[in-house]
């Protein structure tokens, strides 16, 4: 699997919704996530991926993961990872 | 009506092993957060936290009695031994009967039971010592306190996150009030500074890698500290009776839940809890002076919380400030370490700062004690605690 696509099967299983119900530009609002359901989302992909994401609840936008959307929240993660790679 | 009164105080803290070194931290503005000196530190994300440093519990207690207390017990002790002193009771047996403990702790005995776990997970060691479950138990502070002390009454401990030392309090002046017990020690202590306990809330992403800087604009999340406080809450003709210096009067308790959220907190609950101890008190909103506030520096609270003020005392509420910027969040110490911060400003008119203000956040409190001590001499003050899982319990004490 993708990259792409672990971490929208990660998101997927958060919702309870399938993959192909998700759309890139989903929020966490559309997604029906609240705060505790985003940083459950962030533990599943440290795990998944076995890398650390920072990320701060109180000062969400400051850089680390972002979830503003699913396409940000993809893009940070592939970020990560591309760092953390040898 | 029975009247309560607070006639002894203990605490030991990141601050000062002792209520007058913490109330010359809170006038100097003192911090006690730094580099926390813990075994794995590089296996942590949060590496700051207002420790008790250097503590030697071999100095403070025999071997034999050591083997039984964890480090949360060993502070309940040590705060409890210098409120009895300073109360300077005369205990008898009838007195005794009536005299009782209740603490409030978050996680009790955390200290040993990861280091049990290290041992039988990690090590791979066959036993755990013996006295483990004695050790952990959540109450285990309370009853060596009761022991120490020979307080033969109501003794127990009470769970309610970071607000138990609150709730601890507030039950022990209504059991006095209520007739059931003439002296209670209360309080609280935690000890959750550990690999484990840190590990843990890591994961929630609340706590701050920088500093607790409670209602400022840059704030980003709390910084953990540890240690307890204890009261001797007495009744108040009691008191008089044996010319006890008295340090305040217990004017009032409100408690309160939310309803609503396992983390977030809510402005309409801590609202009610308020409200619900100013009336309790038989005091108006203008008569308060001062609000040790819960102010854990996270985005969550410090916002809810100003709403929560601003919608009981109005426009213009009395000065507040969060002294977990100077001790840390000490969970369920935190409330009774903060009630002193009300004790320094009924008694010596100084009102302890927010620390880290850095820049005001449009949706706090304006007058926060920003930076600095100031002088100013309330009536009567406000302590609040707002609780993970909206458990809210607030205390409102007076000059007498």
């Amino acid at each position: 699997m993708t990259a792409e696509a672990r971490i929208l099967s990660i998101v997927a299983a958060q919702c309870r919704r399938s993959v192909t119900e998700l759309r890139l530009s989903d929020t966490p609002e559309t997604l029906g996530l609240d705060s505790m359901a985003l940083v459950e989302i962030l533990f599943a992909l440290e795990e998944d991926f076995g890398l650390s994401l920072p990320f701060n609840a109180n000062t969400p936008e400051a850089g680390g993961v972002d979830f503003s959307t699913l396409a940000a929240l993809i893009s940070g993660v592939e970020a990560h990872l591309a760092e953390a790679a040898p | 009506m029975r009247r309560v009164v607070i006639t002894g105080a203990g605490t030991v803290n990141a601050l000062a092993r002792d209520v007058r070194g913490t109330f010359e931290a809170f006038r100097a503005g003192r911090s006690g957060i730094g580099p926390l000196e813990l075994p794995d530190l590089e296996r942590l994300q949060i590496r700051i936290g207002a420790q008790i440093r250097d503590w030697q519990p071999e100095a403070l207690f025999a071997k034999a009695k050591l083997a039984l207390y964890d480090r949360f017990t060993q502070f309940a002790l040590v705060a409890g031994a210098e409120a009895m002193d300073q109360a300077g009771l005369v205990l008898n047996e009838a007195l005794s009967h009536r005299a009782g403990v209740i603490l409030g702790s978050a996680g009790g005995g955390l200290t040993t039971s990861d280091a049990a776990y290290r041992e039988v997970y990690q090590e791979g060691r066959a036993r755990v010592h013996p006295f483990t479950v004695p050790r952990l138990m959540n109450s285990a502070a309370a009853s060596h306190l009761s022991m120490a002390q020979g307080l033969k009454g109501p003794v127990f401990s009470v769970a309610s996150a970071c607000a138990g030392s609150n709730h601890a309090m507030g039950l022990a002046f209504q059991l006095i009030r209520g007739g059931a017990a003439d002296v209670m020690l209360c309080g609280g202590a935690e000890a959750m500074l550990s690999f484990g306990g840190l590990k843990a809330w890591e994961g929630l992403r609340v706590m701050s890698p920088t500093g607790c800087r409670p209602f400022s604009a840059d704030r980003d999340g709390m910084v953990m500290g540890e240690g307890a406080a204890v009261f001797v809450f007495e009744e108040l003709a009691h008191a008089r009776a044996r010319g006890a210096e008295i340090l305040a009067e217990v004017a009032g308790f409100g408690m309160t839940a939310d309803a609503a959220e396992i983390v977030l907190p809510s402005a309409e609950g801590a609202a009610r809890a308020m409200r619900a101890a100013l009336q309790d008190a038989g005091l108006r909103p203008d008569e308060i002076g001062y609000i040790n506030a819960h102010g854990t520096a996270t985005l969550a609270n410090d916002r809810s919380e100003s709403t929560a003020i601003r919608e009981v005392f109005g426009d213009s509420p009395p000065p507040v400030s969060s002294t977990k910027s100077m001790h840390g969040h000490a969970m369920g110490a935190t409330g009774a370490i903060e009630l002193l911060a009300c004790l320094l400003a009924l008694r010596e008119g100084v009102l302890a700062p927010t620390l880290g203000h850095n820049a005001p956040d449009g949706e706090c409190l304006a007058d926060v004690v920003a930076n600095q001590a100031r002088v100013a001499k309330p009536r009567a003050t406000l302590s609040n605690a707002f609780a993970f899982g909206g458990l809210n319990a607030v205390l409102a004490l007076k000059a007498l």
